[in-house]
């Protein structure tokens, strides 16, 4: 008696979250609330998210991962019918083993007349779809969604990749007001956890033995005596195994939602609090330790031992005559460098696929013409090593991919070249995009840091957010005419990463729609246009432009009113928000730098100019400077708006905001001219 | 027989019923008129279609194009769509350098295979073949090859050799031939293209070559309005397993009706019941229509699910009902049957639904392939309602821009009968926007305003109303009034009358800063609420006709109150700027020292007009834009 009350008691404390929350019994109140007590905006929120992810064994399939998930949604706006269709993707490749989705089941629970009414998930309502040769979807949609109503959705997820776990992700596009994930991994297998985004929920870990049945079937031969033919019997020997389990529990209760409306934002899912799961190494019985990442150290060698790597770089055969005969007449390293990575680009593009890895090799990739992101940066790498140079691949994690925070495989999806010179300086360069020069890789490579791969496999972090800044400078001269027209000229020069964006978005357009463009955007009539350098990308790309305006000039009652940067002037703030949970990300270090001159008509003079300003962000991340001189019939500005900083902090939002409401109504003060 | 005639137009005899094959396959030689304005030039583009029998077709195509420069290779057009009813059995491409020599070939395995859905569609089992070549030089020829047989008939491609803009046509050919039954043909905008062609009974032919690539412009009717275009149908057809047949559009209604429509309307007991208790007492058509809608709206959401019947049969009405979702058809026709519950009639309707530019149906050609989209008419007598059911929130009997003023099918159990939609016309889309204004000695801004919609604007704005107050105050300050820095919203109060289709915002703003103030003047701009600043485009040469697809009229009357201390001096005159396009006026009032009011009225005229007009127009909405900056100065007493 005593005993049976003990186990109840302990099957009741495990179980409390798990009966707290029964699938398929929805309370009164939860259907009639009208709208999230925490977060009125919110279109639906989750009331509860449930999974438990197991590694369990399974005699006929050996460990598997299972993984049970219970949502439960409330809807309380139209706009949040969408979350009423679930979509769940999972791999499912033509050959090889398969993930599969069961034991979906789902209800939605709505007010009709004062009463909850249920109606089950019927089958029609669930759909798989095949997106590729690896991928399949399952979509569920729920029915008669009203605003109130709440659906509750059951299903498991078996995966036979036992070493892959899902990332806890606990943030989303709602709200969570009940969070619970558990995730249980047999110590054979170790994994190493990390934090992602703005949302913090510690993990609460525990162990429990479980005793798991491995069965294995016995094959016996049989001869007998008088030499007879053989017979073969096979039996199933099941034995019983004690093993410990790591229980790792994450619960929370009311968790935010995370929504980007904002500009200057990598991908919002890079803020979004989660927790990554990656195999650090597995131990089974009778078989040794065997190391996949623990360290970033420990990932890089991987990633290096691993085919289609180092073994790609050592690969010289393809291309040495080529070389020998392009590098013939180089005077120097850099020429040589210069002469490599262009031949690369020209010889080899892009396929628009990523990768830490070659996929069809970097042999098969020069001579077809195409390649994947690694067999061309390896491929670099390797000439430019051919040639007597110290150049080492660097692993990157694309800015989608997110911030490399945990030691894990998945952590780099990129691969650029490092050379390194005897004093101890470097370039980085990546042969993927037709316009990037040295030390200028593109956007989406731009994501802090990167891992250097050294020729015996080890490894170091180099940065790889520019640290010189990408800059715009533009220069206008004009003057006003009697008639009250603006005439003059500007040139705008780019430099760094705005020089390489630039090529990318113009360079394959016409310059007749080039030029419709910019007459569109700056309110301008152009009569002259050209573009400088638009290939030779040692030099800054730069833009002359001739051109005529009405617009830029305001006559009231006998006054002239100008702009002292004409259509350069900055009018709209684009930090409207009062507030902001991430970062502010510009991609790199950045400078603006206006110079405009503008010469006033006979018969004005000055009254009034607008008045110096000087202004800065706090630790040195930005600065803007204006100032409008007049030298006789010159009225001259220099403005100049500098980021010192690619990346900018929340806490330091208000503070950007309000500095940038300043240029802008700076910028917007008018120089006055009176008739004399 | 009227058919039989327009048919037999032209008969030649077929001179080949295989493709000649191209051999050459350089871009050297290239004519330079193919080049200007191109991306990619179609090399040559042989279709040929068998119609074997009425559940079998052969589809063969035979493509050739040259991509020249980057942007052109979305153009290459090896995409290859297929369901559950058809099958590609053939299908390779090779790649050649600009010398023609092969580079590459690509077979079917090596074609990438995926859903032809985007994210919205909740199921169809459309998918698509496609080629995932990375081009390593330009310019490069494609040479496509692929055959795909199908066993439904009800949709044959079209004719249409122009491929989109920027894109020219060295030689296209197509050719169906039909061994069992006929087709009709319909042929749009053949003038100005020498064509060849010849068409009888059961053989269809149509050759061109050199068309010249087009640019597209702003504001220019599109593409489908001027290229030519053959329309074939064939009289017997079968469609998933359906057969059919009709040769006019009371016929092809007849057949939708009997063949996909009937029997789909049953609606449960209770429900009828509920919807009868709803009505109780209610005699007018309208008014119980009324309530049927509403309670379709509440009930219901909008998935999109193409299955069935070529994703041309609605849902049964019960399953609908059971459900609470549905697309277009399954939604339409629940709500017909809960009307036929209620005694109102009311009539399934085929329509081409298209936001930018209405598109009708052919008035005299009936096929398949026209229309996308379905609504729900309602006679009365005379004066068709016209009932949108895959949205929640529209009002009754509104359509909006998706499907205003268009021909469509009515669908009744005597046959199709083509009917227009209601139109919003120039004055029918007013906004009228009320402020008053209290100016404030420190340059800031009060105000009150009231902004009533009505016609298409009504369409523009309604959708806020289930807005947060959040997401409300955005698009205030992000695109309402995007060019107001420091705007701040203080106060929301929105009420979307559905009865009369109007949409009114009452809000209170203030705007920091808004004024610049100087030693003894006060320099602000009056148009606060509605600046329209829209200039198109500058052409130099201006090749394709001026067209205005909308029409619409903005009435702004703001009441401003000056700061302390200030008088006003002078106010500007009235400008008012007249023009075919529409008419333009500001004119300002002072009604005592410290009180003024600006009015201004903008109306646009939807139209079509000759390219010449295209400068005119510019330069009439270049002096509106001019104008709606408009600063004045108000004098320290």
């Amino acid at each position: 008696m005593r005993l049976r009350l003990l186990s109840l008691f302990v099957f009741t404390s495990l179980c409390v979250t798990a009966q707290e929350i029964k699938f398929g019994k929805v309370s009164k109140e939860e259907v009639q609330e009208k709208f999230y007590p925490l977060d009125s905006t919110a279109d639906a929120a989750y009331l509860y998210k449930y999974r438990n992810s197991d590694i369990s064994y399974k005699s006929n399939s050996g460990f598997i991962v299972t993984t049970e998930v219970h949502e439960r949604i409330k809807i309380y706006t139209k706009e949040g019918f969408e979350k009423a269709t679930k979509a769940i993707r999972y791999y499912k490749p033509e050959k090889g083993s398969k993930e599969r989705i069961a034991s979906i089941k789902g209800y939605s629970f709505t007010m009709v007349d004062g009463k909850v009414k249920k109606q089950k998930l019927s089958k029609s309502s669930i759909f798989d779809e095949k997106l590729s040769k690896y991928r399949s979807i399952k979509k569920i949609t729920f029915p008669n969604i009203k605003e109130g109503t709440v659906i509750d959705l059951e299903y498991q997820l078996i995966s036979p990749y036992s070493t892959i776990i899902d990332d806890v992700d606990y943030q989303f596009d709602i709200p969570v007001k009940s969070f619970y994930c558990k995730i249980q991994t047999p110590e054979y297998y170790s994994f190493t956890k990390k934090t992602k985004g703005y949302y913090l929920i510690p993990t609460k870990s525990t162990t429990k033995n479980k005793s798991i049945s491995m069965s294995q079937r016995i094959r016996t031969q049989n001869r007998d005596d008088w030499g007879g033919p053989t017979t073969v019997t096979s039996e199933v020997q099941t034995s019983k195994i004690n093993l410990k389990y790591n229980i790792d529990v994450y619960e929370s209760k009311n968790i935010p939602a995370l929504k980007n409306t904002e500009p200057f934002v990598t991908d919002i899912k890079n803020y979004r609090g989660g927790i990554k799961y990656e195999l650090a190494s597995t131990k089974f019985p009778n078989s040794t330790l065997k190391f996949y990442s623990t360290t970033w150290e420990d990932v890089t060698k991987q990633i290096y031992k691993s085919s289609g790597f180092a073994d790609e770089l050592d690969k010289t055969g393809y291309y040495e005559n080529d070389i020998k005969n392009i590098i013939a007449a180089a005077k120097n390293d850099f020429e040589k460098i210069a002469i490599i990575f262009q031949h690369v680009k020209k010889k080899v593009k892009w396929n628009n696929y990523y990768g830490k890895s070659v996929e069809k090799g970097v042999r098969k990739a020069y001579k077809e013409g195409t390649g994947n992101v690694a067999e061309i940066n390896l491929m670099l790498t390797s000439m430019l090593r051919f040639t007597g140079l110290n150049a080492y691949p660097v692993l990157v994690s694309t800015r989608k991919n997110g911030i490399p925070l945990s030691p894990t495989l998945d952590g780099f999806n990129y691969v650029v070249t490092m050379v390194k010179f005897p004093d101890n300086k470097h370039i980085l360069l990546d042969a993927t995009e037709p316009y990037s020069t040295p030390n200028v890789l593109p956007t989406r490579a731009l994501n802090w840091n990167g891992r250097v791969v050294a020729k015996n496999g080890g490894s170091s972090w180099v940065k790889l957010t520019p640290i010189r800044h990408t800059t715009e400078e533009n220069i206008v001269i004009a003057k006003i005419t009697g008639d009250l027209t603006v005439e003059g000229l500007v040139r705008n020069k780019y430099h760094n990463l705005s020089a390489l964006n630039f090529r990318i978005n113009n360079n394959h357009i016409k310059e007749e729609n080039l030029i419709t463009s910019f007459e569109e955007a700056n309110k301008v009539e152009i009569e002259d246009f050209k573009i400088l350098n638009e290939y030779d990308l040692g030099k800054p790309i730069s833009r002359n432009i001739k051109f005529t305006s009405e617009d830029l000039i305001e006559e009231i009652n006998g006054k002239i009113y100008i702009e002292p940067l004409l259509f350069l002037t900055q009018h709209e703030n684009p930090f409207k928000l009062e507030e902001r949970k991430f970062p502010v990300d510009f991609t790199s270090p950045i400078q603006f730098k206006n110079t405009v001159s503008i010469q006033i008509p006979a018969g004005y003079k000055v009254e009034s100019l607008p008045e110096v300003l000087a202004i800065g962000l706090p630790e040195k991340l930005g600065v803007f400077k204006y100032q409008v001189t007049q030298v006789g019939t010159k009225i001259s500005t220099v403005s100049i708006l500098q980021f010192n900083k690619a990346i900018i902090s929340p806490e330091f939002y208000t503070f950007l905001k309000d500095f940038y409401g300043k240029v802008v109504q700076k910028q917007s003060e008018k120089i006055v001219l009176v008739k004399e | 027989m009227i058919k039989k005639n327009t048919l037999r137009i032209f008969f030649i005899f077929l001179p080949f019923l295989v493709f000649s094959q191209k051999t050459d396959f350089s871009s050297l030689l290239i004519p330079s008129s193919l080049k200007e304005n191109a991306n990619a030039v179609v090399r040559s583009h042989k279709t040929l279609i068998n119609v074997l029998d009425t559940d079998d077709m052969v589809i063969s195509v035979d493509r050739t194009i040259t991509v020249l420069n980057k942007l052109g290779n979305r153009k290459v057009g090896a995409v290859i769509g297929y369901d559950d009813n058809s099958k590609i059995n053939k299908l390779s491409a090779r790649i050649y350098d600009a010398f023609g020599k092969e580079i590459k070939k690509i077979t079917k395995s090596k074609f990438v295979d995926v859903s032809a859905v985007d994210g919205e569609t909740l199921y169809s089992d459309s998918r698509l073949k496609y080629l995932d070549y990375t081009p390593t030089s330009y310019p490069y020829t494609v040479h496509l090859e692929y055959q795909k047989k199908t066993s439904s008939t009800g949709f044959l491609p079209n004719w249409s050799p122009i491929e989109g803009y920027l894109v020219s046509v060295e030689e296209n050919t197509y050719q169906v031939n039909i061994q069992k039954g006929n087709a009709r043909v319909k042929e749009k905008n053949f003038k100005g293209y020498d064509i060849e062609k010849s068409v009888d009974g059961n053989k269809i032919f149509y050759a061109v070559k050199n068309i010249s690539a087009v640019k597209n412009e702003a504001l220019s009717p599109s593409l489908e309005f001027y290229e030519p275009i053959a329309l074939v149908a064939l009289n017997n057809f079968k469609t998933d397993g359906v057969n059919g047949y009709y040769t006019n559009w009371n016929e092809f209604g007849l057949w939708m009706y009997n063949s996909l429509l009937k029997g789909r309307d049953l609606i449960d007991e209770t429900t009828k019941t509920k919807i009868l208790e709803l009505v109780k007492g209610i005699d007018d058509p309208i008014e119980k229509a009324k309530i049927v809608y509403q309670f379709m709206q509440d009930k219901t959401r909008y998935i999109s699910v193409q299955v069935g019947i070529g994703g041309i049969q609605p849902f049964p009405a019960n399953e609908v009902d059971n459900l609470g979702y549905g697309d277009c058809k399954g939604l339409t026709n629940y709500t017909k049957a809960l009307l036929d519950v209620v005694g109102v009639t009311s009539y399934y309707t085929h329509i081409e639904a298209n936001s930018s530019e209405p598109v009708s149906l052919e008035k005299d050609f009936a096929s398949l392939e026209q229309g996308n989209h379905v609504i729900l008419n309602i006679p009365n007598k005379g004066n068709d309602i016209w009932l949108e059911c895959t949205n929640q929130t529209i009002p009754f009997g509104f359509l909006g821009t998706f499907t205003d003023n268009r021909d469509v099918l009515v669908i009744t159990p005597e046959g199709g009968v083509i009917k227009r939609t209601t139109s919003y016309k120039n004055e029918q889309n007013l906004q009228a926007t009320d402020a008053n204004i209290q100016l404030l000695e420190n340059g800031s801004v009060k105000a009150t305003l009231k902004r009533v919609s009505k016609g298409t604007q009504y369409n523009n704005i309604y959708y806020v109303e289930d807005y947060t107050k959040e997401e409300l105050v955005k698009v205030y300050k992000s695109n309402v009034w995007d060019y107001n820095n420091n705007l701040e919203i203080n106060n929301i109060d929105l009420k979307n009358d559905k009865e009369n289709v109007v949409f009114t915002e009452t809000l209170d703003i203030s705007i920091a800063n808004f004024a610049t103030i100087n030693e003894n003047e006060y320099l602000f701009r009056v148009n606060i609420f509605n600046r329209s600043s829209f200039v198109p485009k500058r052409y130099r040469k201006r090749k394709l006709p001026l067209k205005i697809t909308r029409g619409y009229n903005d009435e702004d009357q703001y009441t401003f109150k000056l700061p302390k201390g200030y008088t006003i001096d002078v106010l500007p005159p009235v400008k008012e700027l007249i023009t075919k396009f529409g008419a333009y006026k500001v004119s300002f009032k002072k009604i005592d020292d410290t009180t003024f009011t600006y009015h201004k009225s903008i109306l646009i005229k939807e139209g079509v007009y000759p390219k010449e007009d295209y400068k005119l127009y510019r330069s009439f909405r270049r002096g509106i834009a001019k104008y709606e900056n408009i600063r004045i100065a108000i004098l320290k007493k």
